[in-house]
């Protein structure tokens, strides 16, 4: 499939992504504790975390899905609290579990997800069906999507994020449940996103996956930013310059 | 125990089934419900229990006959209700059943096992209804009616068998994913039907002729030489419910029979099914490259409205249960038209049909609402959009007011060619009614999956504003007939009417919910 770059909206030198003092609590529990972190444009980011780490209730936040106790979140400079249409109309959020209509098919739902957005008919329709045969789902294209396995699930939910050609994609844990072949059309995409000018942020419990993909990689635990940097920059925290990025992961999160 | 063995499997089905019906229920707050709507029911039975005596004393006679007769097939068309309902549960969540599937038990045991947890669950909730015989049967002295226990066991192990008869048979017919909905519509129609045969008797009350000469001419196929006279063998089955002990004995065994007869049968089909319960609906076939017409363009609420509606018409099953909530007002219409000793008039049609257009209208909207906020499948995909949450909340609302709306439109059309007054406040207190009622479930945005969304008490959510959304249609019915009839009690009835959906709104504020605020 031919990846078109995401339009560039805004240009200069504005980050994609600002979480200033991002706090939430879920009572006495404090998932995601004052957390400050910058996501460039045009750079694949990789948020990794153990579990209970606060990554998806970060992406929670900056999807406009919770609301912050403290701080606030910045989409190419909107804030998702005080301007949070505007920030959403540039951002695809995908959880790790996507929410489709059991009795729509997948024309039916990016047809819904195209209205959302208010892309326009004529595009929606071309950029659906194009969508649709990249991930191999045209040929289910009239059935409902209550008889899809999970992976096809997965696909379709991917297609509802790309209809709007977002300028930001945040993806939890996006390879679950993906065959091989559709993994990596899901990683190939996300490369060439970000190579058109488009900003990719994910969580992945895959390490191989943040290896290779992710230009800079953030590390959370107990709701905080414990290390940040490229691969290397990280392996230079930890004293060790050729250990993977499980071992580097496990040391810092150890450290903890 | 042995693990694997029926017996085993059969505890853990109830134990499964217990733990869901009590929810977030401690067992000793349910025990302690169960123990007062006994002492309840012993109350209430008591003037019952008069009434009754003596008939129950002699059970050979016609009376206690017809009442046996007619207590047995209550039972059996109420049976047959939750019996499909719960084969269809038993046969299609797959959750534990792709685990049962794969282990190394035997088909046979499993069915059975599913087989008789269906029964008892048919024992447990058509025994509801007989509480008050078994209450009569312990403390008021009529003893044999604790045959109703008997007749129960047996009543469930047949309906049981019969209901996954049907639902296997329509699995074979029509495919899982089909036979699932219909089955479910089947069940909900079978409710519906039982129902309205209930209300038979009130229906005929105001129809020339009068029930008594009816319910005599049926009394004389009971006498002796008639073709249902009491002695006959035919009444043995319902005889157990006066303890008959052949009649217990055949009953029993013919439940029993029926059901090891069903295991037998549907073994082999039932292993089948498993393979197919899920995703292998009959793929349709690609019709032709040609896309549908996208119609985005229409605006974000348009595109809400037809989501929603496109959702609710492709579901049989949740459309019958929203209609089955306006036929469970049939008993309280029937009461209203009954008045004044039968004889209807256009002067009280109007203001009757005013009362029964709104409170349908109301408990219709409440109904989608419950359908389109509970059983909103992706509300992230809502929340991340930026269409903003009070377009999605009007969208809902709307998609949730209008069709009912209409409805009373066109009731209200019909009421105002009799009284056009009446017509007049069925339009005004219509569109009340349906507003208010589906606003309430606005504010109370339990979710739960859309098949269990007329089942699950966690569908109904917080349990006032629950309350306030079934009282807000009866409220606003109530009001349309004091202000039609000219009653004084309009003064308490409207305040009310408006005064129950700011008490629901209250209530949503102050646990600080509503759909889409987080």
């Amino acid at each position: 499939m031919r990846v078109r770059a995401p339009s560039q909206a805004q240009g200069g030198t504005t980050a994609a992504l600002r979480l200033e003092g991002l706090t939430k609590r879920f009572g006495g529990n404090v998932a995601v504790d004052r957390l400050t972190l910058e996501v460039r444009r045009g750079e694949l980011y990789a948020l990794l975390g153990p579990n209970g780490a606060g990554k998806t209730t970060t992406l929670r936040m900056v999807a406009g899905l919770l609301r912050p106790d403290a701080g606030d979140a910045y989409l190419l400079g909107a804030s998702v609290l005080r301007e949070p249409a505007e920030a959403k109309r540039r951002l695809a959020f995908l959880p790790d579990e996507p929410l489709l209509y059991g009795k729509l098919n997948p024309l039916e739902y990016l047809e819904f997800v195209a209205g959302l957005w208010g892309v326009p008919a004529a595009e929606a329709q071309a950029r659906a069906a194009e969508l649709l045969k990249w991930l191999g789902l045209w040929e289910n294209r009239h059935d409902l999507t209550e008889t899809f396995s999970r992976g096809m699930k997965q696909k379709l939910g991917l297609a509802g994020g790309l209809i709007h050609d977002p300028e930001v994609i945040i993806l939890d844990e996006p390879l679950t449940g993906l065959d091989a072949a559709a993994a990596k059309a899901v990683k190939d995409l996300l490369v060439e996103r970000v190579r058109g000018g488009g900003t990719v942020i994910l969580t992945t419990h895959i390490m191989e996956v943040a290896e290779r993909l992710a230009e800079r990689i953030g590390i959370i635990s107990r709701g905080r930013l414990v290390a940040e940097g490229t691969l290397e920059e990280l392996r230079a925290r930890t004293g060790s310059q050729s250990e993977t990025l499980e071992a580097v992961f496990l040391e810092l999160v150890a450290e903890q | 125990m042995h693990p694997g063995s029926l017996p085993w499997l059969l505890r853990h089905e109830l134990k499964v089934r217990w733990r869901e019906a009590l929810g977030d229920t401690k067992p000793g707050t349910a025990l302690a419900l169960g123990a007062l709507l006994l002492l309840a029911l012993v109350f209430m039975v008591a003037p019952l229990a008069r009434a009754l005596g003596g008939l129950v004393a002699d059970p050979g006679s016609v009376g206690a006959t017809l009442l046996a007769g007619v207590v047995l097939l209550v039972l059996l068309a109420t049976g047959l209700t939750v019996g499909i309902n719960h084969s269809v549960m038993a046969l299609f969540e797959r959750g534990d059943l792709d685990l049962l599937a794969s282990s190394p038990l035997p088909a046979r045991t499993v069915f059975a096992s599913r087989l008789l947890a269906v029964a008892a669950n048919v024992f447990l909730s058509v025994g509801v209804f007989t509480l008050p015989l078994i209450a009569m049967a312990l403390f008021v002295g009529a003893p044999r009616l604790l045959g109703v226990v008997p007749l129960l066991a047996s009543v469930a192990l047949t309906t049981a068998s019969l209901g996954m008869l049907v639902t296997l048979a329509l699995v074979r017919a029509l495919g899982p994913r089909r036979a699932r909905t219909v089955s479910q519509v089947l069940g909900a129609l079978a409710g519906a039907v039982f129902f309205l045969v209930v209300q038979l008797p009130n229906l005929a009350r105001g129809q020339a002729g009068g029930m008594d000469e009816r319910l005599q001419r049926w009394l004389n196929y009971f006498e002796p030489g008639g073709p249902l006279a009491a002695d006959s063998a035919l009444w043995l089955p319902a005889r157990t419910l006066y303890l008959h002990p052949v009649g217990t004995v055949v009953s029993l065994s013919v439940g029993a029979a029926l059901a090891w007869g069903t295991v037998l049968l549907l073994q082999g089909a039932f292993a089948r099914g498993i393979g197919l319960s899920e995703g292998a609906s009959r793929r349709r076939r690609s019709r032709d490259d040609a896309l549908p017409r996208f119609a985005t363009d229409r605006g974000a609420a348009r595109v809400l409205l037809a989501k929603e509606w496109k959702l609710i018409l492709r579901d049989p099953y949740l459309v019958s249960q929203a209609l089955l909530q306006v036929v469970y007002l049939l008993p309280a219409a029937t009461v209203l038209f009954m008045g004044d000793r039968g004889r209807w008039s256009a002067l009280q049609l109007g203001p009757l049909g005013a009362t029964l257009a709104v409170t349908a209208g109301g408990t219709l909207a409440a109904s989608l609402a419950r359908i389109c906020v509970a059983g909103e499948e992706a509300p992230d995909l809502l929340a991340s959009s930026p269409v903003p949450g009070r377009t999605v909340r009007r969208s809902k609302l709307l998609a949730a007011v209008l069709p009912p709306m209409a409805l009373c439109l066109a009731l209200a059309v019909a009421v105002a060619a009799l009284n056009p007054l009446a017509g007049v406040i069925a339009v005004l207190c219509g569109a009340a009614s349906t507003a208010t009622a589906a606003a309430v479930r606005l504010w109370n945005p339990a979710r739960a999956p859309r098949r269990d969304l007329f089942r699950q008490r966690r569908a109904q959510g917080d349990f006032v504003l629950s309350m306030v959304e079934a009282f807000v249609p009866l409220a606003w019915g109530a009001a349309a007939f004091t202000l039609a009839t000219f009653s004084p009690w309009a003064a308490l009835a409207l305040p009310l009417a408006a005064l129950l959906p700011v008490v629901g709104f209250w209530r949503a504020r102050s646990r600080g919910v509503a759909f889409g605020v987080h």
